[in-house]
């Protein structure tokens, strides 16, 4: 059956905003990769996706997603997003919580198996995020 | 005839690999946007666009894309791809992704993602964090 890739992206995307872990998880294959390029981070298989999620959730805790644009086949898909929340927590030693907000854009690049999401890259600029949480000087903290 | 969108996107990376000018703005429409999402900049028209090939290529004389991924359909793409350079005697080396919307196969939007922390860290402009 061929894959109906704009009903895929959207409640793909409702998964995000809802938190719902699982839900998120569900997309990806066994063997699934989510990587965040500007982090140089990858979590491979389905238990460090979730590892990795549990802890975004936990230190932005009011996370939201919105899409600007998205498009795709049954093998690929990209989207672009904004997304939005709150620095509450930091899971990173040695950084702490601002507590203040960001807006920033993202572009992921997802490759597609049998309808479910074997890899996604997430491309996004880490100064723009540090900027505005007040991490890093060059722009005034919201 | 119109060119498939993934076919476009390809030739089009490899004029920017040629740091041909004239070959590079051909694939642009006269209305088109070049969005450079990080540092926050949008050129317009073919005039702005031009400019900010030619500065880039100015500064980055060796500068090189090398393509990973290249995916289109219809008027929308999206590729993957890896930028290096030399930043006077520090390379850099860093992944990037652009978002493609086209009309009549020429570009009239580009969104580039990259991460400038990566680009500053690896010409010495910034420490790097304790984790990266």
């Amino acid at each position: 059956m061929a894959l109906n890739v704009a009903n895929m992206i959207d409640e793909y995307i409702l998964a995000w905003n809802s938190h719902d872990v699982n839900k998120i998880v569900s997309f990806f294959t066994d063997d699934g990769i989510y990587e965040d390029v500007a982090m140089g981070i990858a979590s491979k298989g389905k238990t460090e996706i979730t590892k990795y999620l549990n802890s975004m959730y936990v230190d932005f805790p009011d996370m939201k997603f919105e899409k600007k644009s998205a498009f795709g086949t049954n093998d690929w898909m990209g989207i672009e997003i904004v997304v939005s929340g709150t620095h509450a927590h930091s899971s990173l030693p040695g950084v702490p919580a601002t507590g203040k907000t960001f807006s920033v854009r993202a572009a992921g690049i997802y490759q597609i198996h049998k309808g479910m999401i074997s890899r996604k890259s997430v491309y996004m600029n880490m100064v723009t995020f540090m900027q505005q949480v007040g991490l890093m000087p060059g722009q005034t903290a919201k | 005839m119109i060119m498939e969108t993934p076919k476009v996107l390809s030739d089009y990376k490899i004029a920017c690999n040629s740091h041909d000018i004239n070959k590079i703005i051909s694939f642009f429409s006269y209305d088109c946007v070049l969005e450079d999402v990080t540092r926050g900049i949008a050129k317009h028209g073919k005039k702005e666009v031009t400019d900010s090939f030619n500065s880039m290529f100015s500064e980055f004389s060796d500068l090189k894309y090398e393509l990973m991924t290249i995916y289109g359909v219809g008027d929308w793409g999206c590729i993957e791809y890896v930028m290096s350079g030399n930043h006077g005697i520090k390379s850099f080396s860093f992944r990037a992704a652009s978002i493609f919307q086209l009309s009549n196969g020429k570009i009239i939007h580009e969104s580039r993602y990259w991460n400038v922390m990566t680009y500053l860290q690896q010409v010495g402009l910034m420490p790097r964090l304790a984790n990266s």
